[in-house]
């Protein structure tokens, strides 16, 4: 397996979201994650981006599990939401979200969108470790060029290097 | 040239204990892991520790760790610990072995943990054993290796590990 760079964005101060914009092709797409902080405790989710504008409409459906330390495992299942969960982040200095997504189909108008997720974090003043393991589908059959990272309730991502690579 | 880079490739026979030091540097973020256990003197887990950069493994009780076992002859379980001394795992490993994917990010990052996510698939006596895990160690410090131990104290027969960093060009 080979990886192509496709696009970058290494966030050293604070920003609302992070676009990865280039899927031109039928390959797999892997995007990587590393370092994430947001301005508070919340949601690191993600969208995929039509023409490099992203779609918020209520058809992001997901389903994974939940691993923690703190407490048992949980299922995570969610339907015809208006985007799609990735890692819990907390602010703390030591609290980073990392995780790798595989991408299937962006590229292709005639068919849904599906990634693959593997996420660890630490959230929360406990501390906490928690990762998703699991899978997400856009359910419409349209062309993304892209995928847009953001904090959930409008909280700016203050860290963390996002790349996007071509699967060859 | 692909952006995953083999930095490092390791092949041990019968031995208890597997250092691979000085693999992990500021040239790259992220981590990929593979390794494959071709067998095992008795079965058991292969642990993990992270080691630092003068060389030394790091022990103390800073690792925790999550992981959802798959297993084809028993109920599916959980398994979760805080203030380790090791994480775990890289497979449940039997005569025939177990082989894992890894990713650790940050390593070399002296302001964040260094985390860690992983899958793996193992077959020991009772049948297949998957896992798929995660894990931090909790100190803000640079970590430059990985060292790889059965839980059992019992040697590797044969173990390989290759490392590749995840360039990123700005």
């Amino acid at each position: 397996m080979g990886l192509v760079q496709v696009a970058t964005n290494t966030v050293t101060s604070a920003v609302a979201q992070v676009d990865l914009v280039g899927i031109t092709t039928d390959d797999v797409y892997m995007v990587t994650i590393s370092g994430v902080k947001l301005a508070s405790d919340q949601d690191l989710n993600f969208r995929v981006l039509k023409s490099s504008s992203p779609d918020t409409t209520y058809n992001y459906d997901g389903a994974s599990k939940v691993l923690r330390t703190d407490t048992t495992f949980s299922n995570s299942g969610y339907v015809n939401n208006d985007s799609w969960f990735m890692d819990f982040i907390g602010n703390g200095v030591d609290e980073t979200g990392n995780g790798i997504l595989y991408l299937f189909n962006f590229n292709n108008s005639s068919e849904y969108s599906f990634a693959t997720q593997e996420g660890v974090a630490v959230d929360d003043s406990n501390p906490t470790l928690k990762g998703r393991t699991g899978g997400v589908v856009h359910t419409v059959a349209s062309a993304s060029n892209g995928i847009r990272f953001f904090g959930l309730s409008s909280v700016n991502i203050s860290a963390g290097s996002f790349t996007l690579y071509k699967v060859i | 040239m692909s952006n995953l880079r083999l930095i490092n490739e390791t092949t041990a026979t019968s031995i208890a204990s597997i250092s691979v030091t000085d693999v992990f540097t500021t040239d790259f973020n992220i981590y990929k892991i593979v390794t494959n256990q071709k067998g095992i003197s008795s079965e058991t887990s292969i642990e993990g520790r992270f080691i630092n950069t003068s060389g030394s493994i790091i022990t103390s009780s800073n690792y925790d760790y999550a992981r959802q076992m798959l297993k084809s002859f028993t109920s599916f379980g959980e398994d979760r610990s805080t203030n380790q001394t090791r994480f775990r795992s890289f497979g449940e490993a039997g005569t025939q072995g177990a082989s894992s994917v890894s990713y650790v990010f940050n390593p070399m990052d002296s302001s964040s943990y260094t985390f860690f996510l992983n899958q793996n698939s193992g077959s020991p006596s009772g049948g297949n054993f998957n896992m798929k895990g995660i894990a931090v160690l909790k100190l803000a410090t640079q970590v430059a290796g990985i060292n790889f131990f059965p839980d059992n104290g019992n040697a590797f027969t044969s173990f390989d590990c290759k490392i590749y960093g995840l360039r990123v060009d700005s």
